[in-house]
């Protein structure tokens, strides 16, 4: 009873459905970070704050700050299947790191980067919607503790996703951001508000409520001015916020492009399932957690009849299916032994693979979206798709993968990440970056250039062991003044996430066309060139077929798909072998069928005799 | 699990069974075995003389081979999915895959030729009329097991209907397998009792 009622006294309003399925109306008050009521004529209003705006009274904030959004692998110890990863990428130093705070094999820690959460959310905040990283005390070092107070805390974002006010606006979200701007971003990317100034450009003594000097005039201290339409009399404003999120509010940090595919955005189509009117949260959902189902089979909690097989197959118990009007596919012809090493995604999901692996941009890699954004095909970082390998069930499945490019000091058998910065200097100086300058990617590496980078690095820090370069599977250490070495090496393994989407219609799925498909002896799921991207001119144009990847025998794969050019032999002598013998069983059980009536007969006869 | 269970338990008691009535009729398995290739020798210098597409060789080596492709596919068909618990895959599924065509024509021309022989008659010895009932019952397993695998391979059956058709072909193939045994002995027991 006292458990009820403490519960009864926590939740609030917004928190639970009364069973009222319209939109609720969110004309409210606004509060900033001290709790105050936002008044828009102030002359030095605060921005307003989410955490107090939207989890005061109607949500629970805390609640909601366990969603995998916003938890960065801080809230929860099982961060499930692999992901996609923060990618750290630096043109100038040729640098491309795969990040994660949460454990995913194969990427790399942003602390062991040096990189902290005040820097990680600098970098990538304006993709990232608040939360733990950006707000939480416990999680952030003291090394940038006066700039947390300057920038202020990158709270949970609720607008970047339902807000669907076309005022809203993103982009400007991804510059406040980059400015350090966090505890005003939201409000300026809302468009009730519009920011001046720069956090960045403040001094670590920059205090927000006192009275401050501008560093220059061109660096006005950041302030937020309030437009007074969207404000009424009593100092409200509307929101037009939606449960359901709308799809495009998920684009803005979900897309993904074919480099060279439809260079004509009309030349496109969407998901198959967006074509047929669902939107991303019909499969995608969550509660107040906000634990989004990722919607994989084998998710931990998640929902069965919300996976590819559940809601089209319902073979499972625990599935529903025709959800939502999922047709079930019939699969004529299909050996079930593919449901048992395949995905469904493989057959359907993901950009049409040519003969070699695709470069693709995503949102939050390539800032797509974004103001001042490298439309360039070879824009950094270098991220492919598909690739065909098992996943975390054994199935195969279709992945996005990227080499992961950095400087390092082998020490013994393990390897240190160098900083960035260092280096930058010293690439800067030596390579001919201006090439590929205005193209966004890396310079071009001979292996003289890269044997004086790594002599220039050796001598630079006198500490380090050996200095190399990993890229493309390969390290790199120097032999002479001119000469390289590449080998292998563990470290330069890709990193590799399942991808799911877009799902194309079934008539355009792997197989529709018959076994040749797949197992045709040049086909592009098993045969397809995959090139590892590197600055390292040597490397260049290495390549490796799919088989590789799925850790299967080239040659016996080879194999078993030339047995697919003798298949319609294998099938013809079938059918007549069994239609001969069909026919050799009807006419002896005619036979005997004759002998048993004559038989009868001649009992017959017998009998009346 | 339940397949390879019921697959192995019927092989072994088939074998059991084949071995334990080899002893009980004096002939050991080895005998057995060099008696066989024995005979087969026979078979193939008729086969030289006569040429192997003569009717007299098909005659007897499609037996022969019928029986050498079955054990063929039986040990790469039987091998992943009673042992490793796992579907066919790899080489073995090739192989399997390369042997069939082998077998069922083999298994053809030996029907062909001995099809009209098998009808019952009055008044034959048990032994001939087992024999001639192995002689049906591999008929129809083949059949069975020929088709339920080549209905499979055209796009005509959805995902249940396949797992029916792998399901029979697979059930279909150890009865197909254990009438052969039996049918071999009988076969063995004939001659030996002819000899």
């Amino acid at each position: 009873m006292c458990a009820w009622t403490l519960a009864a006294q926590t939740e609030k309003i917004g928190d639970k459905a009364d069973g009222n399925r319209s939109l609720p109306v969110h004309r409210i008050k606004l509060f900033d970070e001290n709790g105050d009521v936002v008044k828009p004529y102030h002359e030095r209003s605060m921005p307003f704050s989410l955490r107090e705006t939207c989890g005061r009274e109607c949500h629970s904030y805390d609640t909601i700050s366990q969603g995998w959004h916003f938890e960065s692998g801080f809230g929860s110890n099982d961060s499930g299947r692999a992901g996609a990863p923060w990618i750290f990428s630096d043109q100038f130093s040729a640098t491309q790191i795969p990040l994660s705070w949460r454990a995913w094999p194969g990427t790399v820690h942003p602390q062991e980067i040096g990189m902290t959460p005040f820097q990680f959310v600098k970098d990538f905040g304006g993709f990232y919607p608040g939360g733990a990283l950006g707000e939480a005390d416990s999680v952030h070092s003291l090394d940038n503790y006066f700039r947390w107070n300057v920038a202020g805390k990158q709270e949970i974002n609720c607008l970047a996703c339902h807000e669907t006010n076309p005022a809203y606006n993103p982009a400007e979200y991804v510059t406040q951001m980059k400015k350090q701007n966090y505890r005003w971003a939201a409000t300026a990317a809302s468009g009730i508000g519009q920011m001046e100034g720069s956090a960045a450009k403040m001094p670590d003594n920059y205090d927000l409520y006192g009275t401050f000097d501008a560093p220059s005039p061109n660096d006005p201290v950041p302030m937020v001015f309030y437009e007074e339409t969207p404000f009424n009399r009593r100092g409200e404003v509307l929101f037009q916020v939606k449960r359901k999120v709308p799809n495009e509010k998920c684009y803005a940090c979900h897309s993904t492009a074919v480099v060279g595919e439809n260079a004509e955005r009309w030349h496109g189509d969407d998901d198959v399932h967006i074509a047929a009117g669902m939107s991303c949260v019909d499969c995608h959902r969550n509660g107040l957690n906000h634990k989004i189902t990722r919607g994989y089979e084998g998710e931990k909690n998640g929902i069965v009849s919300l996976t590819c097989a559940g809601c089209h197959l319902g073979d499972d118990a625990e599935s529903v299916a025709g959800r939502m009007g999922a047709p079930k596919p019939q699969h004529a012809g299909l050996p079930p032994v593919h449901f048992e090493k395949l995905s469904c995604t493989a057959c359907h999901s993901g950009p049409v693979l040519g003969n070699e692996s695709a470069d693709i941009k995503t949102s939050i890699s390539h800032k797509l979206g974004t103001v001042g954004v490298n439309k360039s095909a070879t824009a950094m970082p270098h991220v492919q798709a598909p690739i065909f390998l098992p996943g975390h069930d054994g199935k195969i499945a279709p992945h996005k993968i990227m080499w992961p490019s950095y400087w390092v000091d082998v020490r013994d058998d393990s390897i240190h990440i160098l900083p960035v910065e260092n280096i930058r200097t010293i690439v800067l100086q030596k390579s001919t970056y201006r090439d590929t300058l205005h193209s966004g990617d890396w310079p071009q590496l001979s292996d003289s250039l890269l044997a004086t980078i790594l002599d220039s690095l050796a001598q630079q820090d006198t500490t380090l062991q050996q200095v190399g370069y990993i890229s493309g599977g390969l390290l790199f250490t120097a032999k002479n003044d001119s000469e390289v070495v590449a080998q292998p090496h563990s470290a330069g393994k890709p990193y590799t996430w399942a991808l799911a989407h877009d799902v194309r219609p079934a008539r355009q799925s792997l197989g529709i066309a018959g076994c040749n498909d797949c197992h045709a002896y040049n086909s592009p799921f098993a045969f397809a060139s995959v090139s590892p991207p590197t600055p390292v001119l040597s490397a260049q144009g290495r390549v490796e077929s799919m088989t590789v990847f799925r850790g299967a025998s080239h040659w016996q794969t080879k194999l078993f798909a030339l047995a697919f050019y003798f298949r319609p032999v294998l099938k013809l002598i079938l059918a007549i072998v069994a239609l001969l013998l069909v026919a050799v069983l009807a006419l002896y059980a005619f036979k005997g069928l004759a002998t048993l009536t004559q038989n009868l007969a001649s009992k017959q006869s017998l009998d009346k005799g | 699990m339940i397949f390879s269970i019921i697959s192995l338990t019927v092989f072994i008691i088939a074998f059991v069974w084949l071995f334990t009535s080899l002893q009980a009729a004096g002939r050991g398995a080895g005998d057995t075995l060099k008696w066989w290739r024995q005979h087969y020798r026979r078979k193939r210098a008729v086969a030289h003389e006569h040429g192997w597409l003569s009717p007299s060789s098909l005659r007897y080596l499609s037996y022969f081979f019928a029986l050498d492709f079955l054990l063929l596919l039986a040990i790469t068909g039987f091998f992943q999915p009673v042992f490793l618990l796992k579907p066919m895959s790899g080489l073995l599924l090739l192989l399997h895959l390369t042997i069939a065509p082998f077998f069922a024509a083999a298994l053809l021309i030996f029907v062909l030729f001995w099809v009209e022989k098998q009808k019952p008659k009055d008044g034959e010895s048990s032994r001939h009329k087992r024999l001639k009932m192995c002689f049906w019952t591999i008929l129809v397993l083949a059949c069975v097991s020929i088709l339920s695998i080549g209905l499979s391979m055209f796009p005509l059956a959805g995902t249940q209907l396949q797992l029916i058709l792998l399901a029979v072909h697979k059930y279909a193939a150890v009865a197909l397998v254990v009438a052969a045994v039996v049918h071999a002995y009988f076969v063995i027991q004939l001659f030996m009792k002819q000899q």
